[in-house]
């Protein structure tokens, strides 16, 4: 049955991914739920939140709020917030309610923008794509507001979020988004990387730590690698023979025979035991979905698949 | 490009000001859209001979996933590019959101960046119900409202609202009032009461449509009047009226 999950658990949303990118940039984050979404993010999709103090809020939405459009409730008590804490922008992040009301978040950052002195991002995540689809939308905000293409910045990596990279994430701080510019040596290091660097419109290389480590590790023999595209592509730019299977997206340019973006766990059994593949590189998470494949498991954990740091 | 809303009382005539109005544009040689935002989806219909247009939310309801503007709209008199959100079942659903998620396919389809229309007319069901019926006035799709009126009291009562309803979102950088299209009706004082009325809120009088049986007889036959009778009176105002429009935008 097309959607259903009898091993995996869901993996991160897209809300989760745009906090991912946003989280240690000193902004203060709202993310506009009831508390269900917020505590989603907090609990399970930001590592980062037991150690890093991070202004990542809740608007508290209830059926009033819903019933009679109370943006300027929200606008004020953001307002206010605004007052308390030394924050740098405003995000506001989108979840299936807003997007159910069909919140419109440009009205949203106007009224805003005319109470506060801060930027205002807007994203309009919905909680029904996944994370590197929110990331890529954080990345997007960020474009739009912060980044000029003229600075001078060495180089930067973008798409190193907890959730494709675990405790192995890139510390990155708004300062240096807005000093990027045209000789900035980009690394896009997962999917939401790739995006965000083809937006920004400066030439890129893709490169992922995690996977390089692991790739003097993985016997030779067919190899399938399901995890994200870019730790896939690292895999086989450092001589690994793979395909690459992911969940999240895969970008044409990356993208070659053999490859597949899957969405089904049927999807990956019939990869893992009817592809005639000596080797597996995955979360193992997935292994339930692989009985019968009779080759070597390789673990790469994959924080956004399965919580696994 | 002009970018319009119209907007009125349920009944008052939106759809068929908008389509003649749409017909006069094409006449004019401007490359048009027209986008019915109503559940009934009825709003292009005489700009299609009569044949009625499947609305974006069927195609959706069916688990279409259309990848272009063509396969949610049909070209209809002078080349008009009709497309029709449509809406849930009487009684189910959400319509409001029902528009906004045709806007947003529109977006993804980027069906103005690609066809590059002159004028862009969005027809709205009756007045300004909720967030979704607001839709069409928001940053980015029409800059301003046209409200269809007669002289009737709950014609203007819900003419009232939508200017109220404008006035309400000028923080949000909605579309502004660009005026009053006076749809006669022959009721006693109705010039006198149209005319009070657009002056109480500081708006014109763009247009008078007559009440005209060529109007009727066209729509019988699936056209506009602009389109089969541009000689007729009806047809030479809404003709004055989009010049006015295009001579503004200059």
């Amino acid at each position: 049955m097309k959607g259903l999950r009898k091993v995996l658990t869901p993996f991160a949303p897209d809300q989760s991914g745009a906090v991912s990118v946003l989280y240690g940039l000193g902004g203060l984050i709202v993310i506009i739920d009831a508390g269900g979404c917020t505590g989603n993010i907090c609990g399970f999709d930001e590592p980062r939140w037991q150690n890093v103090r991070s202004a990542v809020f809740s608007a508290g939405l209830r059926d009033m709020d819903a019933i009679l459009g109370r943006d300027k409730l929200l606008v004020s008590k953001i307002a206010d917030a605004c007052k308390k804490i030394d924050a740098s922008f405003v995000a506001l992040i989108g979840t299936p309610v807003p997007a159910t009301i069909a919140t419109d978040y440009k009205a949203l950052k106007r009224m805003l923008e005319k109470e506060i002195s801060l930027p205002v991002l807007t994203i309009a995540t919905d909680g029904m794509r996944l994370y590197d689809e929110g990331e890529a939308l954080a990345y997007k905000a960020l474009a739009d507001e912060f980044i000029s293409k003229d600075g001078s910045l060495d180089e930067i990596t973008l798409g190193r979020t907890p959730l494709t990279y675990g405790s192995d994430f890139a510390d990155i701080t708004l300062e240096d988004y807005r000093k990027i510019g045209p000789s900035t040596k980009v690394t896009a290091a997962s999917a939401s990387g790739v995006e965000a660097a083809k937006r920004l419109g400066i030439p890129y290389e893709t490169f992922s730590s995690i996977a390089a480590d692991l790739a003097g590790s993985i016997p030779s023999g067919k190899v399938l690698v399901c995890h994200d595209e870019v730790f896939g592509k690292t895999l086989r730019d450092k001589g690994t023979d793979c395909d690459i299977a992911t969940f999240f997206t895969l970008h044409d340019e990356i993208k070659q025979d053999g490859d597949k973006k899957i969405t089904e766990e049927d999807e990956f059994t019939d990869l893992a035991v009817n592809g005639g593949y000596d080797v597996i590189v995955a979360d193992e998470s997935l292994k339930p979905l692989a009985d019968g494949f009779k080759g070597q498991w390789i673990d790469a954990p994959f924080f956004a698949l399965s919580g696994r740091r | 490009m002009l970018k319009i809303a119209v907007y009125g009382k349920g009944g008052i005539g939106k759809s068929t000001v908008t389509s003649n109005l749409a017909a006069a544009f094409a006449r004019l040689g401007k490359s048009v859209i027209q986008i019915g935002c109503d559940p009934k989806a009825d709003s292009t219909i005489n700009l299609l001979g009569g044949k009625p247009l499947k609305p974006v939310i069927e195609i959706l309801r069916e688990g279409g996933e259309p990848a272009s503007a063509e396969e949610i709209s049909a070209e209809g008199f002078g080349g008009i590019l009709c497309i029709e959100t449509g809406g849930p079942t009487p009684g189910l659903g959400c319509a409001g959101r029902g528009i906004i998620a045709t806007f947003n396919l529109l977006d993804e389809l980027e069906l103005f960046e690609k066809r590059k229309p002159d004028v862009v007319l969005y027809d709205v069901l009756g007045d300004v119900v909720c967030g979704g019926f607001a839709a069409p006035i928001r940053e980015g799709y029409a800059e301003q409202v046209l409200i269809v009126t007669s002289g009737e009291k709950m014609a203007l009562y819900a003419a009232n609202n939508i200017c109220q309803a404008v006035k309400n979102f000028e923080d949000r950088g909605y579309a502004h009032v660009g005026g009053v299209i006076l749809n006669h009706r022959n009721v006693p004082g109705e010039t006198e009461k149209v005319y009070s009325f657009a002056k109480e809120h500081g708006i014109d009088v763009i247009a008078e449509i007559p009440r005209s049986d060529d109007i009727n007889e066209c729509e019988d036959m699936g056209h506009t009047a602009v389109e089969s009778r541009p000689e007729c009176e009806a047809s030479q105002h809404f003709l004055e009226l989009a010049k006015k429009l295009i001579g503004e935008e200059k």
